[in-house]
């Protein structure tokens, strides 16, 4: 099995990453099926072992605020197994997801079993939460274009996949789905890839882009 | 956090909540049985701080953690345009720095005494090993971390969805019902705020802050001296802040 390279699965020890898999049931999701809705009351955890998925919360007038994307290894829904408070966004499928689905229970007593994975799981709650961090600080004191920057090398970390010229981010992303993700406008993320492409630092096609030039978009992204 | 009216009821004064043995709701220690408290109240050293004082500043290694017996910090992010931005506030019962002892980097925020504080500061080996050694204190950890993510998240979605106006209401109850004191007319903030802080917290411009004070104020939900903000109809103000009011 291929896990994203900063996954939480990516960091178990075999052993424990067995145990994981063996406590959850497998369900597969199609395209635009919702895994957990914002705000239910339901409290288990979802494994992805392969597709791609969105993070999304606040569906009102305003509109809907994109907060994560989640690949195969990473975790969903821990929160609620955690605290057992109501869910705090909704998780949709990019494309077609196969999941291990693992009730709170199960949850709970693999980590009090395995106190490394524990700690692992701790680990990756708290890199989610350094993220949302940064990309609110961001929010505040940077240009759209460096906040697109840092977007694109984060899913390039995450859900990058090396090819001839680049990297390519695996996830099928719509430009509408990218601004929601940096938090600006749209037209203002058009015309920020615009100049990207024109720079020939990425390449976007259909629900795709490519970093080209890693370095030189680093520079741009700034420390 | 919304959507959690009552809250309030735990932020009544410190003397009587520590004198029973209760901690603030969603404070990692009221996530602890009562054993492992008090376990992690006896280890590490008792530190006290003057407002301003740093306790855990912005880039430095992960050596400690804090826990906060009493009083409040402020949690502050300087971002490379050297601009201070106010992301957070917390008090008693909130652990601090355990996520760069956890994973080993850098700190990413600078905490600074809000007023005369009091923690018990954790070397780092002090606390992986009692986590190591409590199972229960382990998921407590998660748990408090998983909180401040939600908090983040839900600011960020307030952002991205909300009016600044909403925001600035929202800001407002929330600090109320996690670090709030009774006076005499409804509630205040127990940390005095000034205007630049709470736009940050909202994510507004500090004029926008401004104007959505003054028309809270008209609307006589709260009222404003000094550096003191008084919220006098807090579920008045909650019912501003409600996101979901909107909803069709």
């Amino acid at each position: 099995m291929w896990w994203g390279t900063k996954s939480l699965m990516a960091t178990l020890p075999v052993a424990d990453a067995a145990a994981l898999l063996d406590a959850g049931v497998p369900r597969e999701f199609n395209p635009g099926d919702v895994l957990v809705h914002e705000g239910e009351h339901t409290d288990h955890v979802l494994l992805v072992l392969f597709g791609y998925a969105k993070v999304t919360a606040g569906d009102v007038d305003g509109g809907v605020a994109l907060l994560a994307i989640r690949g195969s290894g990473d975790l969903i829904g821990e929160l609620a197994a955690l605290d057992g408070e109501p869910r705090s966004a909704t998780v949709v499928a990019v494309n077609r997801v196969r999941a291990a689905v693992i009730s709170r229970g199960r949850f709970h007593d693999f980590l009090l079993r395995h106190p490394v994975a524990a700690e692992a799981v701790t680990r990756s709650v708290a890199a989610k939460l350094r993220w949302a961090n940064r990309r609110r600080v961001d929010f505040s004191g940077c240009t759209v274009k460096v906040r697109i920057a840092r977007v694109l090398l984060d899913l390039a970390a995450n859900f990058g996949r090396p090819t001839s010229d680049g990297v390519h981010i695996a996830v099928p992303l719509t430009q509408p789905e990218l601004a929601a993700l940096v938090g600006a406008a749209e037209p203002t993320v058009h015309k920020v890839l615009a100049d990207l492409r024109k720079r020939a630092l990425v390449r976007t096609g259909y629900r795709a882009v490519t970093v080209l030039e890693h370095t030189a978009l680093r520079a741009l992204a700034g420390p | 956090m919304s959507g959690n009216p009552g809250r309030h009821r735990d932020a009544t004064g410190t003397a009587l909540n520590a004198a029973d043995g209760t901690w603030p709701e969603h404070s990692l220690l009221s996530g602890l049985r009562r054993r492992d408290s008090e376990a992690l109240l006896n280890l590490g050293t008792e530190v006290s701080y003057r407002a301003r004082q740093v306790v855990i500043r912005q880039g430095d290694g992960h050596g400690h953690a804090v826990l906060v017996v009493s009083g409040h910090v402020k949690v502050v992010v300087t971002s490379e345009f050297g601009r201070d931005l106010l992301v957070a506030v917390r008090g008693r019962g909130d652990l601090l720095g355990e996520m760069g002892v956890l994973e080993g980097e850098p700190r990413v925020a600078t905490v600074v005494a809000a007023g005369n504080t009091t923690a018990r500061v954790f070397k780092a080996v002090e606390l992986t090993e009692f986590v190591t050694r409590h199972n229960d204190a382990a998921l407590a950890v998660a748990r408090s971390i998983s909180d401040r993510l939600r908090e983040l998240q839900s600011r960020w979605v307030d952002l991205i969805v909300c009016p600044a106006h909403t925001r600035v209401a929202r800001v407002l109850t929330d600090l109320v019902d996690q670090h709030g004191e009774r006076t005499p007319d409804g509630w205040t903030p127990a940390i005095p705020l000034n205007q630049s802080e709470l736009a940050d917290l909202a994510g507004t411009a500090l004029s926008t802050t401004e104007k959505a004070l003054r028309q809270l104020q008209r609307a006589h939900l709260l009222r404003r001296s000094a550096r003191r903000i008084v919220v006098t109809d807090l579920e008045g103000l909650r019912r501003e802040g409600d996101r979901d009011a909107r909803r069709p």
